[in-house]
């Protein structure tokens, strides 16, 4: 049997092969032979990312060779179009693509990233709100202003919306007509609205900015919740940390970056009081002991968690020492089985935690230190690990692992 | 607790694979058929020799077991996948075959760095295409997707 050629590989595969390279090497291989001739012509995902609108000179202008490309490709292109990613997030100025939009979003497309860049929010044309067979949608720097007569896009199941402009009526509204909804990205670092999220099916939500002005009002199936910190809020900003995890005892995944800075830990109680008994990941990043605190309320009240992650950039204060270990007294790891530590540079503190946490998991099956790469040498790593090596480990089955590369 | 249940395959050439249920589902083709029950005896893999089927399982294997690390499954990628052309084209197919989208999607990439960045006639030769365009025909292919060849 004579062995495969690639030019011979069934059309799927020519496809997967062609979408792993970025537009330019696929439209490329045009030229090969006349069998390739029309290979690229056939995909079906598409991404128009701002490498293909820069130039060594800047001649012709990105205005003028945006038309020429997108002219080139859908006069050429055939077969279903089915997911297409255009990144204009360096341009200052942006040819004009409202019909493109509109063409867009008639083709049947199903998963549509559109990013435009921070100096300029692009305003979509009302011809972009139409009823779609659209499940996938990001849209990054864009002004959002959907006609009252829209509708909403009912065949969503994921939505991402990173620094847009949109009304926190229009944003409800766009929620709560997707009741296929199920992962949801808000990036809005500048929102000051309250808004109500409405989403029956969501089951994983991702948030950066103040959490205190959303409000999950009916998200029974949420599974995964990542409440990303761009900043640190006032306090008259921050939640409060039991009323908040109360609304979801369902969690699975949660992942929290820097607690204090969103949440109240002052007046955070020990532990939660409602339990979070579905939760089996969780990922803290801790930039002062109040993120401590905040991690510690989360972990007492997690009784089945197996995974945890945490991310460390403490200041050294060796005279906590103490109060941290003071404060891991009611704490238990009973079925963590791998927790992992990163940007460890070796301080007091930092080893009184590994310590700690190697001395209350007695399920555990591993634990992965990284060392912060740029402070931390291979001689500095190969001391941290010997000294990681003399700790108890309540666990027989542990093995410790130090990444120093 | 999951029973280690051993299933049998049948590649092509004859060969049995013995492998645990829980690595062979790794394969949706196989999974179906364990969901409907039809794998009571040997599951006969007609697209598939044994030279490729053992590296199927190899791959597998390395990707099912406990306590690896994300830089060690690299580590085995690079290696596993530094063969020649047509060894990855017989994995490729047989991923297909399987239904393994991970397979396929990481073997496709490996293809596809092969080929990125090369000028034609580098990638003619390494992949053994022969140019059946005529000098005018390939300047015409050149005009019409003018940006993508300057």
């Amino acid at each position: 049997m004579m062995p495969p050629k690639i030019t011979d590989l069934p059309e799927n595969a020519i496809n997967a092969i062609l979408m792993s390279l970025p537009l330019r090497d696929a439209v490329r291989t045009s030229i090969l032979s006349k069998k390739w001739r029309y290979k690229w012509c056939k995909l079906p995902e598409l991404t128009l990312d701002d490498k293909l609108w820069k130039t060594t000179d800047n001649l012709p202008s990105p205005s003028i060779r945006f038309t020429t490309i997108m002219y080139n490709i859908l006069t050429l292109h055939s077969g279903p179009l089915t997911k297409f990613t255009l990144s204009m997030s360096e341009l200052k100025k942006y040819p004009k693509i409202d019909s493109l939009i509109h063409f867009l979003s008639r083709n049947g497309i199903q998963h549509l990233v559109l990013q435009f860049s921070k100096w300029n929010r692009y305003k979509l044309p009302s011809s972009f709100f139409t009823r779609s067979q659209l499940r996938h949608l990001t849209l990054q720097n864009c002004l959002i202003c959907p006609p009252p007569a829209f509708e909403g896009f009912n065949m969503l199941i994921s939505l991402e919306l990173c620094h847009v402009s949109i009304s926190s009526e229009a944003l409800e509204n766009l929620i709560s007509s997707s009741p296929l909804l199920e992962n949801l990205v808000l990036k809005m670092s500048d929102n000051s609205n309250h808004i109500q999220i409405k989403a029956p099916k969501l089951r994983s939500f991702e948030f950066t900015g103040c959490i205190k002005f959303i409000s999950l009002k009916n998200v029974p199936q949420l599974a995964k919740l990542s409440l990303l910190c761009g900043e640190s809020f006032e306090e008259s900003e921050k939640c409060d940390l039991d009323k908040f995890f109360q609304s979801h005892p369902a969690l699975e995944h949660l992942h929290l970056e820097y607690g204090s800075a969103q949440f109240l830990v002052a007046e955070a109680p020990t532990r939660l009081s409602s339990a979070l008994n579905y939760l089996k990941h969780l990922y803290v990043s801790l930039d002062e002991l109040n993120d401590l605190s905040c991690a510690l309320c989360l972990i007492r009240s997690s009784p089945c968690l197996q995974d945890l992650e945490v991310e460390v950039s403490m200041e050294e204060s060796d005279d906590k020492v103490d109060e941290v270990s003071a404060s891991f007294s009611d704490v238990g790891l009973n079925q963590v089985k791998t927790v992992k530590i990163a940007g460890i540079i070796g301080t007091k503190l930092e080893m009184e935690l590994i310590k700690l946490l190697l001395a209350k998991s007695p399920m555990l099956v591993r634990m992965i230190i990284q060392p912060d790469q740029l402070l931390v040498d291979k001689e500095k790593g190969v001391k941290i690990l010997a000294e990681l090596s003399t700790f108890q480990r309540a666990s027989r089955k542990a093995e410790v692992e130090c990444q120093l590369e | 607790m999951s029973s280690t249940k051993l299933l049998t395959l049948k590649t092509s050439d004859g060969e049995e694979f013995k492998l645990d249920e829980a690595v062979a589902v790794k394969s949706q083709a196989i999974k179906n058929m364990v969901e409907d029950d039809c794998v009571s005896n040997a599951i006969p893999l007609p697209n598939v020799d044994s030279k490729t089927m053992t590296k199927v399982i190899e791959y597998w294997k390395k990707h099912s077991e406990e306590g690896v690390s994300k830089d060690q499954l690299n580590d085995f990628d690079k290696g596993f996948l530094e063969v020649h052309h047509s060894v990855l084209y017989d994995l490729l197919l047989a991923a297909n075959y399987l239904n393994d989208k991970e397979l396929v999607d990481v073997i496709c990439q490996e293809v596809a760095d092969r080929i990125k960045g090369k000028t034609p006639e580098e990638i003619r030769k390494e992949f053994d295409i022969k140019n059946d365009f005529t000098p005018e025909e390939e300047e015409k292919i050149r005009q019409e997707n003018a940006w993508a060849f300057d």
